[in-house]
């Protein structure tokens, strides 16, 4: 083998053996060998590993072996994306009962256990999905990525797949994600993405990325949710305006409770046992599913009303993908083909990360979007999921209102800004679901079957939420409260002013107060610092009347941390630059209060006219103060530069505070 | 040496409640039950014990009871070597399954051992083909999926307390493919 030529450079690395010299290259290697091969490319084998160059080798070939197929890479998530899980036993006494108004509805239900565990899964494939994953295998090679547990997402893939010919082994769980709380796609293609779309109920843990189609969460088994939800951060809610429901859908107890419970454990996400109380929080999801039979409730609470199943399979979601990705496919090879008609030996390929936000750019294209009761009050709107929604898809969001201000999305009607927007005839008042309807097929809608009623003539309960009941009933009353343009905050708030109590409390909720307190410290610190200042230059004044000679070998440890701190600021952006002098004003305020503690001690107990007591006092005071103090026989000619140097230093301290 | 046998020696210790008349064949089994199967850095893997020579006297260790009892035993043992030429049974193009992997190179068991092939270290006649039912390596002549036998020599160990890795080469004279008769 080539051990006498070149040296290997270890690209490949099966548990720390060089997979091409077969030299041993783990642990005990130098640093530089051990951090050669660190990209887990594989799925699920471990101690496997690839450095950068073979990686991007390896990449490449694959890039190239999917182009000869005319093919893409589509990492597809599994739980309300193309299937929906449950745990509830209803569903199991649903299929087998004939009778029952949902028993239509269960027919491509299936279920399974998983090896030591008498849990029993029913998972319902979302609709068409057969052919929908027939039809994309021709276009894509599919990965599955999941949060849930290994043998869960074989389980899955054994229903959707049994002939294992769409996944074969791409499969990634939880098991060997190496996140617990985001996906990323660098897991499995680590150099190049621009072939790879990622599709997904959640944008926010692929943390937006470029490659990700969103789709609208496949909700059958109505108010369970995810079940492997638990394992990702707590799902910012979309705003549902309130006219979502054509029939009136009051939310289980047992919802609401579930998602209370879960709320203070989601928050702290990076503990180390963080795992384990995720493990207990889905046990304890999957019991309270058990016991509390969410679905068998929504089931009894809807009959009282009428003869309605509650599940309903009428989702149409993945025709819109199919299409969404026929498209993309037909866009990225339209473009290959045409850069290899240019030049046939360019490598220069089409890169889906630029297609993918091309084509959903064009969507909203030419919209401008105001938002109204749809962001919560406190939130940033700018960092909100529907706000980040509506500009990938093109549109502009404005928090104002202005004359180019196309289409208010509103969250209900009556609110400040929807009556001003009422007043000019070519703004569209339209529900959030046109917003959400319009992202999710790609197609910018007929805002007219979205427009938001007006307050005075709806009346019918269904169009208007609970919230609602307290508003003030003549909308033209609102505005006249709101002249007070202080109330309006960026991201048009000013309608709160009219809404119910219970109602400013919770959207007080939202405030990050951690973030309020920290601003608060903030202003403190800095006027604190601004106090120390003051403090210090009086007691300096008092001390040099006292004698300088006093404090110079303080002085003398301050200039040296005055020239560090000079040196660090050099590298340092102005503010950081303010917030260093203000902290060391504050380090000398605490000095020189130590130092009149200490001093009258002294002076009591000891003469200290000998210069030996005097830098022994000031020894242990740069000691105290943690400062590496110069030595104490600076001649006064540094003593005049030093103080100069305060001075100015003082000077330029005041400005900069002022 | 691939395969030896090797006097070793093993200590057991034996709870009291198998103090008695059985007491060889307790010992006997526990011997079987502690060692074979076990892979140490200094032997390798020890396959099985052929015969046992001695079984010390027993020892009472204070305190606990249990009695300690030196054996010493002839077993055989599997260690592979750098340069060595070994046959295996091809075992994860399959199981891996992933493209990438497999275009990596793939996995193959020698009794308890796994040696990994990287495709370096595969001829470049041989091409992946991902589209094959199993994936497959593919030359003219030959075809490499999950329980084909190839013979190939190991071109690195490592040896942890409990485990070997290997790494294995298919790329040279008279390796690659056999057919079992």
């Amino acid at each position: 083998m080539g051990e006498d030529q070149e040296p290997c450079s270890h690209a490949v690395q099966y548990n720390g053996l060089c997979a091409i010299c077969g030299q041993d290259v783990g642990g005990t290697g130098t640093e530089e060998e051990g951090s050669r091969a660190n990209i887990n490319m594989s799925h699920n084998v471990h101690g496997l590993m690839v450095n950068r160059t073979e990686a991007e080798r390896l990449e490449k070939e694959n890039a190239s072996r999917l182009l000869d197929t005319r093919r893409l890479s589509l990492i597809v998530d599994l739980d309300q994306t193309i299937i929906h899980a449950a745990f509830d036993p209803t569903v199991g006494e649903w299929m087998n009962d004939e009778n029952n108004e949902n028993h239509p509805a269960t027919k491509d239900i299936r279920k399974f256990v998983l090896p030591g565990s008498p849990l029993v899964y029913y998972i319902k494939l979302r609709p068409k999905l057969q052919e929908f994953l027939k039809e994309v295998t021709q276009l894509y090679e599919l990965h599955i990525y999941t949060m849930g547990t290994r043998n869960y997402a074989e389980a899955v893939a054994r229903e959707i797949d049994p002939d294992r010919t769409i996944f074969r082994e791409r499969i990634l769980s939880r098991d060997e994600s190496g996140s617990l709380t985001q996906k990323n796609i660098q897991r499995l293609f680590p150099c190049d993405t621009s072939m790879v779309v990622v599709m997904d109920d959640r944008s926010d843990v692929w943390n937006w990325s470029p490659n990700l189609i969103k789709v609208k969460p496949y909700d059958f088994f109505v108010g369970i949710g995810d079940i492997n939800s638990v394992f990702l951060p707590k799902r910012e809610p979309l705003p549902q305006s309130i006219t979502t429901d054509t029939q009136p859908k009051p939310v289980s107890p047992v919802q609401n409770g579930k998602e209370n419970k879960d709320e203070p454990e989601e928050l702290d996400k990076v503990d180390a046992d963080t795992l384990a109380k995720q493990q207990q929080e889905q046990d304890a999801m999957v019991e309270e599913q058990k016991q509390a039979r969410p679905l068998l409730q929504k089931q009894n609470e809807m009959s009282l009303q009428q003869n309605q199943p509650v599940l309903v399979d009428n989702d149409q979601e993945l025709d819109k993908i199919l299409e969404i990705l026929q498209t993309v496919h037909k866009q990225f090879y339209e473009q290959y083909d045409a850069a290899l008609q240019k030049s046939p030996n360019s490598r220069i390929l089409p890169d889906v990360t630029t297609l993918l936000p091309e084509l959903k750019a064009k969507v909203l294209e030419g919209t401008v979007i105001l938002f109204s009761s749809v962001i919560p009050l406190g939130q940033d709107p700018e960092l909100s999921d529907i706000w980040r929604l509506a500009v990938s898809f093109g549109a502009q969001c404005t928090p104002e209102l202005t004359g180019r201000v196309t289409h208010v999305v509103a969250g209900k009607a009556g609110t400040q800004k929807v009556n001003a927007a009422r007043k000019h005839a070519h703004i569209r008042i339209v529900r959030v679901e046109w917003l959400l309807d319009s992202t999710a097929k790609w197609k910018c809608l007929d805002a007219s079957n979205y427009v938001l009623p007006e307050l005075a003539n709806d009346n019918n309960g269904g169009d208007r939420g609970s919230i609602d009941d307290d508003e003030i009933d003549d909308p033209e009353s609102t505005p006249l409260e709101l002249d007070d343009d202080a109330f309006l905050n960026g991201d048009g708030r000013g309608h709160r002013l009219s809404v119910s109590e219970e109602e400013v409390f919770e959207h007080y909720k939202d405030v990050d107060w951690n973030e309020a307190d920290q601003e608060v410290d903030e202003v403190l610190a800095l006027e604190s610092g601004t106090d120390f200042d003051e403090d210090d230059d009086d007691d300096e004044s008092v001390q040099s009347s006292r004698g300088r000679k006093r404090t110079r070998s303080e002085r003398g440890s301050d200039v040296e941390t005055n020239d560090s701190s000079e040196d660090e600021a050099t590298h340092n952006s102005v503010r950081s630059r303010l917030d260093d002098r203000l902290r060391k004003a504050r380090g000398r305020k605490s000095k020189l209060s130590k130092q009149i503690k200490v001093n009258p001690s002294e002076d009591t107990t000891e003469d200290d006219k000998s210069t030996g007591s005097k830098s022994r006092r000031t020894k242990g005071r740069s000691a105290n103060s943690s400062i590496v103090s110069t030595p104490q026989r600076g001649d006064n000619e540094t003593e005049a530069n030093d103080s100069d140097f305060l001075d100015d230093l003082a000077g330029e301290l005041d400005d900069e505070i002022e | 040496m691939l395969q030896s046998n090797k006097d070793l020696s093993h200590t057991i210790s034996l709870h009291p409640s198998y103090f008695g008349p059985n007491m060889q064949t307790q010992l006997n089994d526990k011997l079987y039950a502690d060692v074979e199967g076990t892979c140490s850095g200094r032997f390798g893997y020890i396959i099985t014990v052929v015969r046992v020579h001695t079984i010390g006297k027993g020892k009472i260790l204070p305190g606990s009871g249990l009695a300690e009892f030196k054996v010493k035993y002839q077993a055989i043992v599997f260690k592979p070597f750098k340069g060595e030429v070994v046959d295996a049974v091809v075992t994860t193009v399959n199981k891996v399954g992933f493209n990438i992997i497999l275009m990596m190179g793939f996995f193959a068991d020698v009794g308890p051992l796994q040696v990994f092939v990287s495709s370096h270290l595969i001829p470049s006649d041989m091409k992946f083909d991902p589209n094959g039912n199993p994936p497959c390596y593919q030359s003219e002549d030959q075809i490499i999926q999950k329980d084909i036998h190839v013979r190939l020599k190991i071109v690195g160990t490592r040896i942890d307390a409990t485990e070997i890795f290997a790494i294995g080469t298919i790329k040279e004279d008279y390796l690659g493919v056999i057919t079992p008769n």
